[in-house]
């Protein structure tokens, strides 16, 4: 990190997570926040049975045997998983559906507050997809845990997010909460990447793509680096790098023209 | 033009035996463009493969304008080769690292048109125009490296078209470029299939560019090794009568949040597709299926029948003239029915 802060509160008490002490850290670190990669299979030890894996998780945040095979049981019957027979399993006997929900249900064995999950349903099929989607959901709502998913599928954030935040090279370009960043999006990458995507349903009229290619992040573009990309484009926009300015009651974009910026009309809503 | 015959392939494996694609037939006429949908495991890949020629069926057929392909050797192999040519998904892997773009796409040139350099470089320029890499200076001496991934699978697309096949299988052709430029990369193709009558094989496993790329042509769905539902694009994905594609169209998210929330949710009664070992008997969706019926689904093997306007392969649908929407409580029933 080469400047920063990442405030993390426990209750009353405010840490910066950049300058705790690595024992601090190796507490918070699964029992307050805990991470789901994308690929299962590499995040778990192959020649350990699953129950070794909730074993170590266990104990390392230190809850006796008895505890583990408890919690354990309950988080992958809530993940519609038999722990009679997947706790006895090596992680190759299971499919990637499979493993996955188990690397859901180790994480949430420490009853953590977050939960960050980076695109856990890109290697996946779409009917397994959809039954994570919903097990996420109901566990959110049951366990209560805040959820920071990563994805490149705005569909996804549609489908689970209170709020969205956009990234473009490196930055957070719009933040705001669901329904105002896909309906009322106010930066012009959000409303391009919008556009960009066929639907199954409605109209398919609108749908383009964003002109030009990804930002080379070694040779980015002087000012707005999506200047050279955006329809919006104004003389002034390769001047400076905007700031992200208040676009609406929680929404931020930046973009000096974000009030500017229109939904491409779909029907889909209809 | 391309009509398959009762198509398998199997693959040996320590395990046993995979039969990657059972028994498909299916016809594709001149200059048609046929999506094939399915997840990954269901066999699109193989039968993409089997057309272009790369690997071939370990029983059935495939004729090519009448001929069985199996049976061209010299000069009739090499003129089939060269009429079908195919994309690969991943253009990461599919353009050699070590040669340039012009190398690239002279290679098939001296292969089939015997031109010498200065030739080369001209053709080789006009084809990066076609594919809309201008100016064509900028690119031809680049290597893979210094392009994005779209630029690549253009360039990909370009040494397809470098030989004027007459049939083009795309497999996956934009499932790994950046969300922000797949629409232009398919519309790309759509033009270069209209300008050249081109007939098209394009696989995906996203309904959602199936139904846009596919919109005039049809849209076939696989499961497991077989086809499940054939028929006109608009009919297969927005009114599918296969129990499995209606499962698609249920789980696929939309970018609409209020759209996507409000849609009735479809339970399957297995939430895992079954290893590819074990396919079951009978119709091979039945351990899944909300409209599974005992003893019919579990023992009698569907095949295509004419159901509404497409083809589908479900012995509930073709016995009731469609297949019925599920009413709330056989959605209940289904809730949490599957054995994991």
């Amino acid at each position: 990190m080469e400047a920063g802060q990442i405030l993390y509160r426990v209750d009353r008490e405010v840490s910066d997570v950049l300058t705790q002490t690595p024992e601090d850290l190796r507490r918070m670190r699964g029992g307050q926040v805990a991470m789901v990669f994308q690929n299962a299979l590499s995040a778990m030890n192959p020649v350990l049975r699953i129950w070794s894996h909730f074993q170590d998780t266990g104990r390392a945040h230190g809850m006796n045997d008895e505890a583990i095979r408890e919690r354990a049981a309950d988080l992958l019957r809530r993940v519609r998983l038999d722990p009679s027979r997947v706790l006895r399993a090596y992680p190759h006997e299971l499919s990637g559906g499979m493993r996955q929900r188990v690397v859901l249900a180790l994480a949430l064995l420490p009853r953590p507050r977050v939960l960050i999950l980076d695109e856990p349903t890109t290697a996946l099929d779409l009917l397994t997809q959809r039954t994570i989607i919903d097990l996420l959901r109901a566990l959110r709502r049951d366990l209560g845990f805040a959820l920071l998913f990563i994805s490149h599928d705005l569909a996804l954030a549609a489908e689970l997010a209170d709020r969205v935040a956009t990234m473009y090279a490196g930055r957070v370009v719009e933040i705001g909460n669901v329904e105002d960043l896909f309906y009322r999006p106010r930066h012009p990458y959000t409303a391009g990447l919008l556009a960009a995507a066929p639907r199954v349903r409605g109209d398919l009229a609108g749908v383009r793509s964003i002109p030009g290619s990804p930002p080379d992040l070694l040779r980015l573009p002087a000012g707005c680096p999506f200047h050279p990309r955006c329809a919006y484009m104004q003389p002034d926009c390769d001047d400076a790098e905007p700031d992200l300015f208040e676009a609406g009651d929680g929404q931020r974009s930046a973009c000096f023209y974000w009030h500017r910026v229109r939904p491409v009309a779909r029907d889909a809503t209809a | 033009m391309i009509k398959l015959e009762r198509v398998s392939r199997a693959f040996a494996s320590r395990e046993g035996t995979i039969r990657a694609v059972d028994e498909v037939s299916l016809e594709i006429g001149q200059g048609e463009v046929l999506c094939l949908v399915g997840e990954s495991g269901s066999g699109k890949t193989t039968l993409g493969k089997m057309i272009a020629g790369l690997i071939s069926p370990s029983t059935g057929r495939i004729l090519f304008e009448g001929a069985d392909i199996g049976a061209l050797r010299g000069d009739a192999w090499r003129a089939y080769r060269r009429a079908v040519q195919i994309v690969h998904q991943d253009p990461y892997a599919s353009l050699n690292p070590t040669k340039t773009v012009l190398e690239i796409l002279a290679a098939p040139l001296r292969l089939y048109w015997r031109q010498g350099a200065g030739e080369l470089r001209v053709r080789a320029a006009s084809l990066l125009e076609r594919v809309e890499l201008a100016p064509p200076e900028a690119f031809v001496d680049k290597f893979p490296h210094q392009l994005s991934g779209g630029q690549r699978q253009r360039v990909s697309l370009a040494r397809a078209l470098s030989v004027q096949p007459r049939f083009l299988v795309a497999d996956e052709p934009v499932s790994m470029i950046d969300v922000s430029l797949r629409v232009s990369l398919l519309n790309l193709l759509a033009r270069l299939r209209s300008e050249t009558g081109v007939g098209c094989l394009f696989i995906t496993h996203d309904l959602a560019v199936a139904r846009y790329f596919g919109a005039a042509g049809r849209t076939a769905v696989m499961y497991l090794g077989r086809l499940v539902e054939v028929g006109p694009t608009a009919a297969v994905v927005e009114r599918p009568q296969h129990p499995y594609t209606r499962a698609l169209l249920a789980a696929v998210p939309e970018a609409d949040p209020r759209l996507t929330r409000a849609r009735a949710p479809m339970r399957l009664r297995d939430a895992d597709v079954p290893d590819a070992l074990g396919v079951p008997a009978g119709c091979s969706f039945h351990p899944r299926c909300p409209w599974c019926e005992p003893s019919l689904c579990d023992m009698v093997r569907p095949d295509l029948v004419p159901i509404r306007q497409q083809e589908a392969a479900c012995l509930v649908a073709a016995r009731d003239g469609g297949l019925r929407d599920l009413g709330p409580d056989q959605q209940e029933a289904a809730v949490g029915s599957g054995p994991i």
